[in-house]
Parts: C-alpha cells; structure tokens; sequence
C-alpha cells in the first residue's frame, strides 16, 4: 500500500539523524563517581558482614555473630552416657550390674544414691582400694583414678549414673561445681581413698 | 558549542566511506510500519486494560466492598493485573516498538525480519492475554513482575525471541557505522532481558531455589528489569528524540558511554532492600549499586541539560518535548530517591510503605511511559505520513498524564514517608496507621483516574489517526482499482 | 565504540558480574541449607507443612495476599518489629533465610498495608476468630478503627437451610443482623487458609539469630576467623533460653 499524501512540511524536514558531539565527560563527573565508589566500599566494610552467608544486618561480621552466642550447655546424660561407656562399662558393664566378687555394681547401689555426692566424687577423682560392701556383697578391688578427666566429664557420668532410672537409680544430677569444690578440697592427697575413709566423711558437704 | 570532530558525522547521509548506500527514509518507515505500529496499538490497547485494572484496586481501597464478591476482581489479583499489563503489555512493546523504529533509522537500513517482528509481537501479546486471565483466575507464581504462569512466560519469551532477532539483525545491517548512544543502549537492553527473564523464571517458577534466595532473586529480576532495561531503553528514546527535536546535537557521547558503563555495572546490583532476611552483604551490595548509580543520573541530567542549553523549544513547538522533558526530570527524580531508600536510614523508614510503589511509579510510568508516549507521538505521524487530526489531543494527554503521575505519586511519597515514621513507633496502633494513609491515598487515587483519562485520550487519537489515514488509502486503493465509468452523452 | 562485538562482550561482562553476584555467589553460598535441629525445641526447623496449611498457602499465593502483608521480622535497628508483638524469638531477633526454607513460593511481601504476619501463628490460634475476619474484616475490629482489606466472601458459601434444618457444624457465627434462614460455610479453601496462617511462626533460636543480649551495645567487632566450614550448628540453648527483657526504650 503506497502512500500517496502531501506529506506536510514538518514531516519531511526532519530527517536528519540525532548527531553526538565528543565532549569528555567532566572531571566533576568521574570526581563524584569515585567518591561514591569509595563510599559503597566503606558501606560494604561496615555493613556487608564480610560477606558471610550467616551474619545478617545488624551484625557486622562472623566474629560479632559468634560472641553473642548463647553459652554452649551440655546435656549431661548424653555426656555422660558416652563416658560411660568408654571408661566405666569395662568394670561396671554396660548395664551397671558389675560382676559378682569382681566389681560392684551401680545399679540400685545405696553408694551410688547417696543424697551427695562427695563420697563418689572422690571416689572417681582418686580411686578406690579396698574391702566394700555394695548391696550387701563385699568385692575387695582396686578402682583407677579417673581425674585426667575434667569437672563437666566427672559431673556428667555421675549424673547419668546417678539418673539411670532403668538401672534403678534416682538421685539428684551432679554439677562441675560440686566436682571442682572436691578436687580443690583433695588436692595434695595423691593415694586412692578407702571405703572406710569414705565412710568416715558426711554424705553431704 | 560542543564539537563534532568526525567528518562522517557532518553528512547524515554520508556513511563513513562505507560500501552501502543508506536506504531512503521512506523506505525505511515503510519497512517499520506494520510492525511497529501492531507494537505500539497492541501498547496502548494494554494501557488502557492496566489502568482499568488499576482504578479498581485503588477503588478498592475507598470501598472494600467494591468487586469484593468475584474472586477474579479481589485485590491481590486485580493488583498484579493490573501491574502485569502495564509493565508486559504497555512498556515493554512500547519500549521495543520505539527501539526497533531508532534501530532501524540510526542505521539508515531498513527493518529486518519485519514478519517475524510481526509474529513475535502477535506471540506476546498472546503471551500477556494469558498471563493477566492466569493471574485472575488464581493461577500466579507468586513472585512480584513474574506473577505470569509458566505458560505465558514461556509464550512471551518466544515472542521476545522473534522481536529480538528482527533488532538484532537491523543492527547488525546498519549501513552507518558510526554507533549512537541509542544504538549501544538498544543492543544492551536486547541482549539483557533474555537473560534475566530466564534465570528469573527458571530458578524460581521452573526449579526453585530454596528459602529466601528466591526473594533475592526476584528483588535482582525487578531492579534489572526497571534499571537496566526500561532504563536503557528509555534513556535511548531521550538520547535520541531531545536531540532530533531541538535540532541541536547530543552534548557528549562520552558521557553517553559513560552513563552506559555505570549503569551497567552498577545499576544491575541486587536492587534488595537493607532489613531483608538475606545474609548482609547481598542488601549492602544492593545498596552500593544505588547510591553509585547517582552518578549516571547525574550524567543523563548533565548531557541532557548542556545539549537544550539556550535551545529549549517554545511551549508548543513540539509537543512531543514535553513528554520526554517531563521523563527526563522523573527519571532524575527517582534515581535519587531510590538511592535514598536504599540506604539503611531512610529505608528504615520507607521499607514496607507507600513510598516503595509511588517511586516505582515515578520510574515506570513518570519516566519510561511519558517517553514512550513522546516518543509515539512523534513516530506515528512519520510511519502513517499524516498528522495527528487533532493535536491539541497531545495537549490535553500531557496534563492529565503529568498531572496524574504527580498528584498519585507526591501524596503516596508524603504518605508513606508517615507511614514508616509510624510503623516504627510501637506505640502506634495499626488503626491508627491505616487511618492516616487513607486521605492520601484518596488524592492518589484522583491521580490515577486523571492517567486513566489521559490514556482514554491518546488511545482515541492514535486510533482516530490510523482510522482516517485507513479510509484514505481504502478510498485511494479503491479509487485505483475501478476505472471511471464512462458516460456517454 | 563502534564495534557490534566489543559492544556485544562489554554488556555481557557486565551482566556476568551481575548475575554471578546476585544469582550464582548466593545459591552456591547459602543454597544448600537444610533444616537443623533446634536445640531449644528438639525438634526440626523449620517444620515442612502439613497437608492444610500447604493447601493454604496456594489459597495465600492465588490471593496475592502478600501484596498487602509483609512476612519478614525486621533486624534490631529497624524500626518497632519485635516492639510490636510481631516477632516470635526471644530477645529481638530478625528472621534470616533459613525461616523460609519449606516455603513455595517465599512471599516475604513488600508493602505493610496491613500487619506482619510470620509469626501470626503465634498470635492467633483461634480457626474460628480467622474465619471471621476473612469474612468480613471489619465485623472483628473494634467500630472506630478502619480496615482497609477486603472481605474474602468467595471463600465461604452461603447455604440457604432446608425447612427444618440446624446450622452445619461448620457455620460461622455471624451477627443478628445476618438474615436467617441461611448460613455461611467456609469452603475448603477457607479452612486451608485459616491452617497456613496458624502455621506461621519464626521462633527457633538459630546460629544465625541468636537470641539477643538484653544490652542495646551493638555487638563488639573483634576479627575472629569464621571456621573453615560454616555449618549450621546450632548450639545447645537448653537452660539459659530465658526471653531477654525489652530494655526500657
């Protein structure tokens, strides 16, 4: 389809094309720019939380996420339980019963659910050698010191020990305080405990 | 007076010493004409749909019971709608109309694979049609300018291909060799959308990415949309139009290339607000990106106002100027603005408001769509070769448009500014907060019945256009296919 | 600039940095997560859905709900968030990315038209008080406040009862004013609706939002190595997951 109008005047004149002259950008320009650049750099260092995928506005990096942590508590009875069966169940066994005549057991044990636990804290801490009566049956055995381990290991096997409703014990937890309270009142005696020994001191300190 | 240094550029026509001739403007406007035209109808058709949309969202808001019965009609569906067809079917075939037809003229060539231009238009506005029925039907994605299901996206983007391809080729063929800023923004935008478009929609529609990086990349998806590509597109328009109008060259290509770099690579950043629940530096990148983007709207606002220095047409002389003069100052307005929301201490308080979608709009509609308005002003009459019939029609469509864009966005700005302040205060109840948005977004909404009117205008004088010179080449066609009847005496 | 092909590779370098920053560097850095184990709820977080609250969400999203209403607790420094009883964890704490994992789509919202609703779960946990305000949005408010949302009435069917028949178990209870002789049942998708909103809740403590100290100091900048592989260890919160007091401000 042709077109076959007067094309009016102001439709014809302007045909030229846009032109673009060649001017430099001003410096005012590239002055400004790279101040914005170096502003975004600032503005990245401050609130860019250097570019972890876990720190988050406000935190201004990982390390600032990381103290305000909420302090790490350990569930004991799962500590515990691990320790246990590392270091203790080759005696205890597994399932605290012990062996008669060898070792005694912990299960049901009046020394194990003593209402404190001063007794058996020593008792890990230094060692145990000995005649001693557990639920009416004597074993006469020497115990290893276990106090390599520290205060929250100590607290929490004896707060599984003394916990273990299977096994028939229920007694209150143990804390790394109570366990640091001992060590300190122990320090310089070296020699394992005796049953008798223990028996001497109150149940509760 | 700034220089022309290159003796290529004295002669428009001249070519550079290069082997092919450049085609005659006519041949060149014959060649854009069908497809251009399908472009910018189907554009107007859709901006008339959107604001139609619109009005009823923002009635909404006045009347709660409005339309509140049909589920097709609720506000979270006509809402997107309404922004669907305003953004795919207006802008974007609007903004392609408008760079194929610069395209075409910048390099002297004709336009190529105009039937395939022609199919691919055909295909997104099928594409829009079914995207804006899926999303009233209750079929959205769920992701803000991507709510279009799978089946309209991928329709669109097959659409998008074919119009591409025609751009693509026409700049390959271009008989200047000399690029214009236009050309180069053009080329950029062409080759961008494809690539965000389908990383957008697969690694959210298609395979998601899990937890919030799909907020984090649909934040990236709008901002690239809204900057890089309606920018570059936009900017194009205003390179190329301000210049051709006041007939006085563009001030600087440098500064062009400049703008061009900067945006590029800065302005394509993340675009995610600060607060965001992303790891901190993906929001501190964005915000980087933001404010460095100042500097090209410095630059567009610079080369813009050296190349009108003293030569700013007369009120009247060219209605289409006013347009692209009012475009420009939005575009200047809302880049600065959303550098301001972008940092912490004024996005805290412009986060979540009403001062999120009015810059939104200042940028979208006060600067993309008044371009492109200027810009089909002033490409019609030359594709159609008549005059528009009555031009005081342009007139009377730049105040109701340039008046709506200010009276919807200066109240939600002011609102939502208020807003933020409030929502801040815990003190304030949400009551109270609602309460004191609601008489700006009673202005607001005046606002937006004056676009609604102002589309109405230019649509019937578009179409009032291409009707008549219709009938004049049905008469002529008609008059040269019967032969005069011969009366004898 | 004159070259197509110098233009051509200029853009794509540019783009390239865009998106490896912003699509590839994020997915490859925090795409992977998976949920944790809460220490202070033992159980896994977040929950996936069940089946209700899933449908409900697709009710959420086919609605476009989250044009009106945000789903994201803002940081400390960010306004009143937490001050305004949307927050769910203890202490001031944001939501972070690892909230939305099992979500589809994540509509974190961009506009507070209407209230905050991640941890509306936590708010509100009558079906019945929810279906009401879906119903109509006004009737649950006190007269002299406005609301401004939309009344959800296609999400409900108005049955016209049989001679003799009582109300459905299901049937709203609505005001006087509501004509007898019919009743207002909310359809499945209602009640789907009613389940994703009582689902909504963000309130396990995580590595990345800690509960806050009741200090308003900002955190101390020391420079601490992050460990070799940032994992999503969550600390053992157990006894001293006490709510941080709100410091009087």
């Amino acid at each position: 389809m042709s077109l076959e109008t007067n094309k009016p005047a102001s439709l014809t004149m302007d045909d030229a094309e846009p032109q673009a002259g060649w001017s430099p950008t001003p410096i005012l320009l590239i002055g400004v720019f790279a101040l914005l650049v170096f502003w975004g750099f600032v503005y990245l260092e401050n609130h860019g939380g250097g570019f972890s995928g876990q720190v988050y506005s406000p935190y201004v990096n990982y390390a600032a996420l990381d103290a305000d942590q909420p302090p790490h508590v350990v569930d004991p009875k799962v500590m515990g339980a691990k320790i246990f069966s590392g270091s203790c169940a080759a005696c205890h066994q597994a399932n605290g019963m012990g062996l008669p005549g060898q070792f005694p057991p912990l299960a049901g044990s009046d020394w194990v659910n003593a209402k404190g636990p001063s007794r058996i804290i020593r008792a890990v801490l230094n060692g145990l050698t000995g005649p001693i009566k557990v639920k009416g049956q004597d074993f006469s055995n020497t115990m290893v010191p276990w106090n390599a381990m520290n205060d929250e290991q100590i607290a929490a096997v004896l707060t599984f020990v003394r916990s273990n409703k299977d096994w028939g014990n229920d007694a209150p937890a143990v804390t790394p305080e109570q366990v640091k309270a001992i060590r300190d009142k122990i320090k310089g005696h070296d020699a394992a405990f005796t049953p008798d020994e223990l028996l001497k001191l109150p149940e509760t300190e | 007076m700034s220089e022309i240094s290159s003796p290529s550029q004295l002669n428009p026509g001249g070519g550079g010493g290069q082997a092919d001739a450049p085609e005659p403007v006519l041949e060149i406007e014959a060649s854009c004409r069908a497809p251009v035209l399908l472009l910018f109808v189907s554009a107007l058709v859709w901006l008339l749909v959107g604001s139609v949309f619109g009005m009823i969202a923002a009635i909404k808001f006045h009347g709660t019971n409005f339309l509140a019965d049909c589920s097709w009609l609720t506000y979270g569906r006509v809402h997107p709608a309404h922004l669907n067809a305003l953004v795919y079917g207006f802008a974007a075939q609007a903004g392609l109309g408008v760079a194929l037809w610069m395209v075409a003229h910048l390099g002297r060539t004709r336009l190529a694979f105009a039937p395939a231009i022609i199919v691919g238009a055909k295909l997104w506005n099928l594409g829009v049609a079914l995207g804006i029925l899926g999303i009233l039907y209750g079929e959205s994605t769920g992701y803000e300018w991507l709510e279009m299901p799978r089946y309209a996206s991928a329709t669109l983007f097959c659409g998008y291909t074919l119009i591409a391809l025609g751009g693509l080729v026409t700049l390959h063929k271009r008989r200047e060799r000399q690029l214009y800023i236009s050309q180069i923004f053009v080329l950029a935008a062409l080759f961008w959308f494809p690539w965000i478009y389908s990383t957008a929609s697969l690694l959210l529609v298609v395979k998601p990415v899990r937890g919030a990086l799909q907020a984090g990349l649909d934040y990236w998806y709008a901002n690239n949309l809204m900057n890089i590509w309606f920018g570059f597109i936009g900017l194009a328009a205003a390179f190329y139009f301000i210049p051709k109008i006041v007939k006085r060259p563009l001030y600087s290509q440098y500064i062009g290339i400049f703008i061009f770099a900067t945006l590029a690579f800065f302005g394509s950043w993340g675009g995610i607000p600060e607060g965001t629940p992303l790891p901190a530096w993906m929001s501190a990148m964005s915000t980087m990106g933001a404010v460095v983007m100042v500097v090209p709207i410095l630059g567009v606002a610079y080369n813009v106002l050296r190349t009108l220095m003293c030569a700013l047409p007369k009120w009247g002389e060219s209605r289409s100027f006013s347009f692209f003069h009012f475009g420009v100052k939005c575009y200047v307005l809302a880049g600065l603005a959303g550098a301001l929301m972008a940092t912490i201490r004024f996005g805290k308080i412009t986060n979540f408001t009403w001062f999120v979608p009015a810059h939104t709009q200042l940028f979208l509609y006060g600067f993309f769509a008044m371009t492109m308005f200027g810009a089909i002003y002033y490409i019609v009459p030359r594709l159609v070769g008549a005059e528009f019939l009555k031009p005081g029609l342009i007139t009377l469509h730049l105040f109701l448009a340039g008046g709506g864009i200010l009276l919807y966005v200066a109240p939600l700005a002011i609102g939502g500014v208020k807003q933020g302040m409030m929502l801040n205060d815990p003190t304030k109840s949400f009551s109270e907060i609602t309460a004191s948005s609601l008489m700006f977004l009673r202005i607001s909404t005046m606002g937006d019945a004056l676009m609604v009117l102002g589309h109405l205008v230019m649509f019937l004088n578009v179409a009032g256009l291409l009707v008549s010179v219709g009938r004049k080449c049905a008469t002529a066609a008609w008059v040269g296919h019967t032969k005069p009847v011969e009366v004898t005496p | 600039m004159n070259s197509g092909p110098l233009l051509f590779l200029g853009t794509f370098f540019a783009l390239a940095v865009s998106w490896l920053g912003f699509a590839l560097a994020p997915q490859l850095q925090i795409g992977d997560q998976n949920a944790v184990m809460a220490e202070d709820s033992g159980q896994y977080y977040p929950a996936m859905r069940a089946g209700m609250a899933r449908q409900g969400e697709q009710v959420y999203r086919a609605n476009g709900c989250y044009y009106c209403h945000s789903q994201q607790v803002r940081p400390r420094g960010f306004g009143g968030d937490v001050e305004r009883g949307w927050g769910g964890r203890s202490g001031r704490v944001q939501s972070v990315d690892q909230d939305y994992l099992y979500d589809l789509p994540v509509m974190l919202g961009d506009q507070r038209v209407g209230p905050d609703l991640a941890n509306y779960g936590l708010r509100q946990n009558n079906e019945t008080n929810i279906l009401l305000h879906l119903y109509d949005p006004q009737s649950t408010m006190p007269k002299s406040e406005k609301s401004v949302m939309p009344p959800y009435r296609f999400l409900f069917e108005i049955r016209k009862l049989k001679f003799g028949e009582t109300n459905s178990e299901d049937a709203l209870k609505l005001s006087d004013k509501f004509p007898a002789g019919y009743e207002v049942v909310p359809t499945e998708n209602a009640h789907a609706l009613a389940a994703y909103l009582m689902s909504l809740h963000s309130d396990s403590i995580l590595f990345e939002a800690p509960p806050r100290k009741t200090t308003n100091a900002p955190p101390v900048k020391t420079t601490k190595a992050p460990p070799a592989q940032a994992t999503n260890v969550v600390p053992a919160a157990g006894g001293t997951n006490k709510p941080a007091t709100p410091s009087a401000k």
